[in-house]
């Protein structure tokens, strides 16, 4: 009875993701990506052109699968190259990189990349708006970012006419 | 100096015939985002969702979870399911919260595969035969990818026709 109790609470599956960007010395953005889950181990490096934010090179590996035939479908990645990151590159990269003539993992630690870029320039910017020493100054920058960001309904601190908004009178 | 770091860990358990519980856990520079989700099978629908921010931007940011309510019913899975979570809960709520719920409705598919294998190779069964009958009972895997599209040399390998 006890090792059944203890069987059902062994997890079934776990999987952890680790995404990083960082400024490299060409000037451009490399991201970093691993993935790690019951069935799967795969890294991915890929280099983002700034201003452009076009992806320039990208490499990765599948380190350890459940099917052994997933290890052969690195050159997929080369598909990325020259794709911009911004509007539509979910679809795109879905498409190209992933579906049945490509694979699902490495289009998901695509956009995991992306996604660490763009956040990348959000902590910047948080950074400076919202780094005020004061509560005052924290407010105003609060109050600044609603009134200046096109992001409305973006999220919860974005809608239409929250507490916050109220409070703030933006 | 530009830097970012974001780490995600899922972990999902069967607790009970029928019930999946899914842990998740976000954590970068910015925010700290916990998720725990109940999800009913074989019907794959949310039975039940309690997000907690941690750590965030703004002081609207922790009513983001009270949302994950609207989500229960909802079958996981599906062509527009991501598209529904992004709007539903993202624009709603939090899109990072968005995110990690994706992540954790994700998990709940390898899941019930691991139950299955790790059955099936306990009584002996071996990984080709297990992806076989996998291809063979489950629609939705062929053509997925690569590795399990009609033309892959595995495929092809295993006997397997569609």
């Amino acid at each position: 009875m006890v090792q059944s109790y203890v069987n059902n609470r062994i997890l079934n599956y776990t999987k952890n993701i680790h995404a990083g960007a960082e400024n490299i010395n060409n000037g451009n953005t490399l991201a970093r990506v691993r993935v790690d889950d019951t069935f799967l181990s795969a890294e991915l490096e890929m280099e983002v052109k700034l201003p452009e934010l076009k992806i320039v090179s990208i490499r990765g590996r599948i380190l350890r699968s459940f099917a052994e035939e997933c290890k052969n479908n690195a050159e997929i990645l080369q598909r990325a190259v020259g794709m911009r990151v911004g509007a539509g590159i979910t679809r795109l990269v879905k498409g190209t990189i992933g579906g049945s003539d490509g694979c699902n993992v490495f289009a998901d630690m695509i956009l995991e990349g992306c996604n660490a870029v763009i956040m990348g320039f959000t902590v910047d910017e948080l950074h400076t708006q919202l780094g005020a020493p004061t509560d005052e100054g924290y407010e105003q920058a609060l109050k600044d970012m609603l009134e200046n960001n096109p992001r409305v309904a973006s999220c919860i601190a974005f809608t239409e006419g929250n507490d916050l908004r109220k409070r703030l009178g933006v | 100096m530009f830097e970012f770091t974001r780490s995600k860990s899922i972990g999902v358990e069967k607790r009970e015939e029928g019930m999946f519980l899914v842990h998740g856990f976000l954590d970068d520079n910015v925010y700290t985002i916990e998720l725990d989700l109940e999800v009913k099978t074989p019907e794959y629908t949310i039975a039940g969702a309690k997000g907690y921010m941690k750590r965030y931007t703004t002081p609207e940011c922790p009513k983001a979870p009270s949302i994950l309510d609207d989500t229960v019913g909802l079958e996981i899975g599906g062509a527009d399911f991501e598209t529904k979570i992004k709007k539903l809960v993202g624009r709603g709520g939090c899109r990072h919260l968005a995110d990690l719920f994706i992540e954790c409705c994700n998990a709940v598919f390898p899941a019930a595969l691991q139950a299955e294998w790790k059955n099936a190779s306990s009584s002996g069964m071996s990984k080709d035969d297990f992806i076989r009958n996998m291809l063979n009972n489950e629609p939705k895997l062929r053509d997925r990818c690569k590795t399990y599209s009609r033309d892959s040399e595995g495929v092809k390998r295993l006997g397997v026709t569609w």
